[in-house]
C-alpha cells in the first residue's frame, strides 16, 4: 500500500468519524442500539485515522519523505474533481429539498427538517462528509486500479 | 490495446544491463515505485517531463522507448 493510499484511508475514517459523531450528536431519533453501534464505528474510526496520522503524518519519518509524485498527483486532482462535483450537487439538492419542504410543509421531513437547527447542520455535515468521503475512496480506488 | 494509447520499452530497457531495479529506477526519477509499475504496465501515460528524464537515463531518444499504438505494426 503505497503512503498516498494510507493517507486516503486516513482522511477516510478521520471524515466518517466527524460524520459518525454529528449524526450521533445531531439526532435524537436513534434508539439506544444504532447510536451504539455508531459510537463504537467513531471510536474505530477516530484510533484508525489517528493511528494513521500519528505514523504518516506526524512522525520523523513522514518529514522525510517526498511529496506526490506526478501520478499520485493525477489522481489527487481527479478525486478533488469528484469531490467538488459531488458538492455542487449536493448543494443543488439542498436547495431544491428547502424549496420542497417551504412549499409542502414546515415538518415535511420530520425531525430532520431543514428549518430546524438539527436538521440544517446534520445535512450539510452530510453534504461535506459525503463530498470528502468521495475524495478519499476516489483516491483510494484510483490507486489501487492505477 | 493500452489504456493510455502508448506503447513502451521502460521494462525491456530497465533490463538491460546494467539491471535496474523498479525501486532503483523510481529513486533516480523521483517518482514512486508505484508509478514505475503502471507506466511499465501501459495503465499510466507520464508527464513529457518524466519522459524526457527516462530517456535520458536509458541513453535512448523518447519516441523509441514510448510509441503511439498505431506506430506499431500489428
Amino acid at each position: 500500500m503505497s503512503r498516498y493510499e494510507k493517507m486516503s484511508w486516513a482522511g477516510l475514517a478521520i471524515i466518517f468519524a466527524i460524520w459518525c459523531f454529528a449524526s450521533w450528536k445531531l439526532t435524537g431519533v436513534m434508539t439506544p442500539g444504532d447510536m451504539a453501534w455508531l459510537l463504537c464505528g467513531m471510536l474505530v474510526a477516530v484510533a484508525t485515522g489517528l493511528g494513521a496520522a500519528h505514523i504518516y503524518f506526524w512522525s520523523k519519518a513522514a518529514d522525510s519523505q517526498s511529496d506526490l509524485d506526478e501520478r499520485e498527483q493525477f489522481i489527487e486532482d481527479r478525486a478533488e474533481k469528484y469531490s467538488y462535483r459531488v458538492l455542487d450537487g449536493f448543494i443543488s439538492l439542498l436547495i431544491a429539498a428547502a424549496v420542497w419542504e417551504a412549499a409542502y410543509g414546515p415538518w415535511f421531513n420530520g425531525s430532520f427538517s431543514l428549518y430546524t437547527p438539527t436538521g440544517l447542520v446534520l445535512a450539510l455535515v452530510s453534504v461535506l462528509g459525503f463530498s470528502g468521503l468521495v475524495r478519499f475512496v476516489t483516491g483510494i480506488v484510483s490507486s489501487r486500479l492505477s | 490495446m493500452s489504456k493510455t494509447g502508448l506503447i513502451n520499452h521502460v521494462r525491456q530497457l530497465r533490463l538491460y544491463p546494467p539491471k535496474l531495479t523498479q525501486q532503483e529506477l523510481a529513486d533516480q526519477l523521483g517518482v514512486t515505485r508505484q508509478t514505475i509499475i503502471t507506466i511499465e504496465n501501459g495503465r499510466y501515460a507520464p508527464s513529457l517531463a518524466l519522459a524526457l528524464k527516462i530517456a535520458r537515463l536509458m541513453e535512448k531518444p523518447v519516441e523509441e522507448i514510448f510509441l503511439l499504438e498505431d506506430q506499431v505494426s500489428p
